[in-house]
């Protein structure tokens, strides 16, 4: 389970001191499918790093699985990542001169029980593209890419950041129609920062922030079947 | 784009330029100094002979010459002086060379105090006194006799003061020059302390009315008063040295040349490597600026503008390094000038500047460093504005080679290699240029340190003495040899060298020829083998001094012999070839000391000591030399290493952010972006061994053509492991210096790509 408590993060000083969290607090269980849904600014990818141990709280707890993340030193919060962490970005970041296996491969040397290569790359429709370099793919198969070398390392919890966010509807769907199936094979928690409304309507849950703070906390019984959703 | 973003470059990469800069402007310095001291020093030689009537040559006879023919060759033209030397036993240790004082040619400078001016004063070389702790005014014993210092000073004759001739290197300590007056000479003599019979040595300056083959057939020809004919000797001549050929008055000259030339060819390659590294740089900043010059371009800025503005800073860099090293190459000009009076005795020398040293140390570096980055940022820059603004970081083309499955460290380091190849092209140029300097610091002390181990192990003989004619009875423990001094053409220098020619009998206690030799036939010693590149079977000219005759014979074979160039062959061969006659000998060699021995017979004495101490001394003259090369090639090699390998990690900063971000611990990323260029410094260290050093022992008796020895430069087992251990230790200093950068890197590059 992961729990944020009051977390507060601030940048600059005295006039220009900005909230980029502000009391935020919030639970997610194990298995969730989370959206974090708000407008630019208003500290989102603040909480999503701060969930991933990249960025360090002011005040506050982030609590993983009982253990207070803010609390650790920053070797700690590496470990912390390696063991139970997977990220998707908006632009991918995929390694440029590696092949796409080779991508996969990077997170698939670091853990200590990864998935197999192979059956990822088929899950995520990519295994004839396993010796193509990014450059030779479209937004859609590299994003499908970063999602098998987070997901090669078994993480127990998920961060996305606008992972569909440089790509098309058409593309949109898909990944997000691999992102459930992803959850509901795996078990694999969750959360995915975005400003679109509908990938809300996909998700287990629905957390909305503003100005730092939690603004909106709420369980969606039936949440819709991407296939059913008009993502245009 | 403007002129400003030189110095926002130089700001934003302090480190990097500095380091450049650094190494350039130590290098240049080196270079620099040595073009000033070395022109200083020429210069000034010049007009200090000038100033003291430098002789034109010398010549020794047998017996002193009747004032009838110095008579006959004055009318020629041909000014003689005579400059008769004795040498004495100084000290307990030392000896010293008595001249009277020189009235006309190769007279004495005096740097201090005044000329003697009665017999019991005397002037000493100002060397030699320094480095016996005598001033002005002190009292020395010279043959028993109490002399007051009246002076100091150098001498034409002896800018190097050696001993003799074929000495290694002068010893200031062992031995040194006194001038006294001429009561003051004769009451030394007259002592009968000399260790050997007074020498016949006349200066002469032919002032264009003869030349130097000139004199030496008129010396020849001159009859052998009748009481010494029956002794053997044919000619008055015993050798004549034009000042071209004497070692002590020009060798410095070849010194001081040898050493400007490695510096200044060390100096252009590093100049180069260092152009090479910066377009490394430029070419990553191009790629970097790819949309703002594909802007320009489609703004209509042409080419050789952009180029200009992208030629300014790698030209500024070495620039700014050729400055510094060319006026700390002044400022510093008089340490090279006490550097190379280590080994000299020159008059005062004044450092001066010489715009020669702006060309090699200004001129030349910037002219490369621009060629080089005009050729390759050329290249860069050389794209339509379109394909410039479509290039991101993110659609560079990779390469495209598969790599067969294999470990993911494995598959990173090739794609890094594939990626960086001109990087690692240079930093595998850079190790090897300085691997190379290495490897030539420790030739340079192995050639010296082999031949100090071993120069006495094959010498039997304590004492050889040279006679000026057959004394009437030999001592009992003595050995009877016939010794002639020959010449022959070095293939390294194209110039003729001195060789000792030695007649062994048959039964000889200090030489084993192991079976005869036909008359055609000679042995040589393993150290002239070396030095004029001679094998067995081999054809060698030998060239008798006395008449510049010619023969020729096959070499039988090369023995072990390290401490001098000679040639054996039986006694009665030397006899026959050089006509001498039936039982001739010109020297003796001897266990002991032979008291019994009348020195009037002696002309010098060799101690098997003396060449252990000249070995030692020759190699702890060369200790700067070997120290400088050896800490330049490692602040060299680290440089070139640390940042080359961090400008690769910069450009890795993307997936280096990533790795932190997914959870590579410290080891991992070192191992990935660090540990893995070990292969490189290692293929270059074996390159360097392996290819390296079989050209640098082939080229380096070029640079030592002044030194008469014939060195042996193979590497001891122990220094293959000193080479590997230094190579190592750099490789850990840089690498370490890397880490401590991975380890500060993080990931906000990463978090940073959003909209």
């Amino acid at each position: 389970m992961l729990e944020v408590k009051n977390a507060v993060k601030t940048y600059g000083e005295k006039e220009a001191k900005t909230y980029a969290l502000n009391d935020a607090s919030v639970t997610i269980e194990d298995g969730s499918f989370c959206a974090i849904i708000g407008p630019s600014g208003s500290g989102k990818s603040t909480l999503l790093n701060l969930i991933g141990g990249l960025d360090s709280a002011d005040s506050g707890n982030v609590i993983f699985n009982g253990k207070d993340i803010t609390k650790l030193s920053m070797k700690e919060r590496l470990e912390y990542r390696r063991e139970n962490l997977g990220f998707i970005f908006q632009f991918y970041n995929l390694v440029p001169n590696l092949t796409v296996y080779e991508n996969i491969k990077v997170c698939e040397n670091i853990s200590s029980s990864p998935l197999d290569i192979e059956e990822m790359m088929k899950v995520l429709g990519i295994a004839d593209k396993r010796d193509k370099f990014p450059s030779q793919l479209s937004g859609g198969q590299q994003q499908r890419c970063a999602i098998a070398r987070a997901l090669v390392k078994n993480p127990k919890l998920l961060l996305c950041d606008e992972p569909t966010g440089a790509l098309d509807t058409s593309n949109t769907k898909e990944i997000m129609k691999l992102l459930r199936e992803i959850n509901k094979k795996y078990g694999t928690t969750i959360l995915i920062v975005t400003h679109n409304e509908l990938i809300c309507s996909i998700s287990d849950r629905i957390i909305g922030i503003s100005d730092g703070r939690i603004v909106r906390d709420e369980k969606v019984d039936s949440p819709a079947d991407p296939d059913s959703v008009q993502w245009a | 784009m403007c002129y400003k973003q030189i110095f926002r470059e130089l700001a934003a990469h302090k480190a990097r330029y500095i380091i450049l800069i650094v190494i350039l402007a130590m290098s240049l310095t080196l270079a620099g100094g040595n073009i000033m001291s070395s022109n200083s020093i020429k210069d000034d030689v010049d007009s200090y002979f000038e100033e003291y009537n430098a002789q034109d040559g010398e010549f020794k006879t047998f017996f002193a010459l009747d004032d009838k023919i110095i008579g006959e060759l004055g009318t020629k033209g041909v000014q003689i002086e005579e400059k008769f030397y004795a040498d004495y036993n100084y000290g307990s240790d030392a000896d010293i060379r008595v001249y009277k004082v020189r009235n006309e040619i190769s007279r004495i400078n005096v740097t201090e105090g005044v000329l003697p001016a009665n017999a019991g004063e005397v002037l000493l070389e100002r060397k030699f006194a320094k480095a016996n702790s005598v001033s002005v005014g002190d009292t020395i014993e010279a043959a028993g006799i109490n002399l007051t210092v009246s002076g100091l000073g150098t001498v034409p004759d002896y800018i190097s003061v050696k001993k003799n001739m074929s000495d290694l290197k002068p010893d200031d300590a062992d031995f040194g020059l006194l001038f006294v007056t001429s009561e003051g000479y004769d009451k030394l003599f007259a002592t009968g302390r000399s260790i050997h019979n007074e020498v016949y040595e006349y200066s002469y300056k032919l002032h264009g009315a003869m030349t130097d083959d000139g004199l030496k057939k008129y010396l020849n020809d001159v009859a052998v008063p009748e009481e010494f004919v029956a002794s053997s000797i044919d000619s008055m001549l015993i050798s004549i040295t034009p000042t071209d050929d004497n070692e002590r008055m020009s060798a410095y000259k070849a010194d001081l040349d040898t050493t400007l030339s490695v510096s200044i060819f060390m100096a252009i390659l590093l100049a180069i490597l260092i152009a090479f590294i910066i377009s490394v740089f430029m070419t990553h900043t191009i790629d970097e600026q790819s949309a703002e010059i594909g802007t320009l371009y489609a703004m209509g800025v042409r080419r050789r503008e952009m180029m200009r503005q992208y030629l300014l800073l790698p030209t500024a860099v070495i620039l700014i390094g050729g400055i510094i090293g060319t006026v700390c190459g002044y400022l510093m000009c008089g340490i090279s000038v006490d550097n190379s009076a280590v080994n000299y005795s020159y008059p005062d020398i004044s450092s001066k500047f010489y715009p020669v040293s702006i060309l090699f140390g200004i001129v030349l570096p910037a002219v490369f460093g621009f060629a080089v980055n005009w050729l390759i940022i050329r290249h860069k820059l050389n794209s339509q504005p379109l394909d410039l603004l479509r290039k991101t970081r993110k659609n560079v083309k990779p390469s495209r080679v598969k790599i067969k499955r294999g470990s993911f460290n494995r598959i990173y380091r090739i794609r890094q290699l594939l990626r960086e190849k001109v990087v690692y092209i240079v930093l595998f140029v850079g190790c090897f240029y300085s691997l190379c300097i290495l490897v030539f610091a420790f030739t340079m002390f192995s050639g010296l340190n082999n031949y100090t181990e071993n120069c006495t192990g094959d010498v039997k003989w304590s004492y050889m003495y040279s006679l000026n004619s057959m004394p009437e009875s030999v001592p009992e423990n003595a050995e009877k040899a016939v010794v002639k001094t020959v010449a022959s053409n070095n293939v390294y220098s194209g110039k003729d060298h001195d060789l000792t020619l030695i007649g062994v009998n048959s039964e000889s206690r200090y030489f084993d020829l192991c079976g005869e030799c036909s008359e055609n036939e000679v042995i040589i010693s393993d150290c002239a083998a070396r030095k004029f590149d001679w094998s067995e079977g081999d054809s060698v000219e030998l060239i008798n001094k006395k008449d510049d005759s010619k023969s020729s014979f096959k070499v039988k074979r090369i023995v072990d012999y390290s401490a001098s160039l000679l040639i054996f062959m039986p006694e009665k061969n030397v006899r026959s070839i050089y006509g001498f006659s039936d039982g001739f000998f010109n020297t003796l060699l001897s266990d002991e000391k032979l008291e019994s021995l009348d020195v009037r017979y002696v002309q010098s004495v060799t101690k098997r000591d003396d060449i252990q101490k000249a070995a030692d001394n020759l190699l702890e003259s060369m200790w700067s030399t070997i120290w400088v090369s050896l800490g330049g090639a490692v602040v060299v090699f680290i440089a070139v290493l640390y940042l080359l390998l961090k400008h690769v990690i910069d450009k890795s900063s993307f997936a280096l952010s990533l790795m932190r971000i997914f959870g590579y611990r410290d080891r991992e990323v070192n191992r990935i972006f660090v540990d893995s260029n070990l292969l490189i410094v290692e293929v270059a260290a074996l390159l360097a061994v392996i290819v390296g050093k079989p050209v640098i022992d082939g080229f380096y008796p070029t640079l030592i053509t002044d030194i008469e020895l014939g060195l042996d430069f193979t590497f001891k087992p122990v220094i293959y492991v000193i080479i590997a251990a230094v190579i190592i230790l750099s490789y850990f200093a840089s690498t370490y210096l890397l880490k401590r950068k991975l380890r500060k890197a993080d990931f906000t590059e990463v978090l940073k790509e959003r909209d």
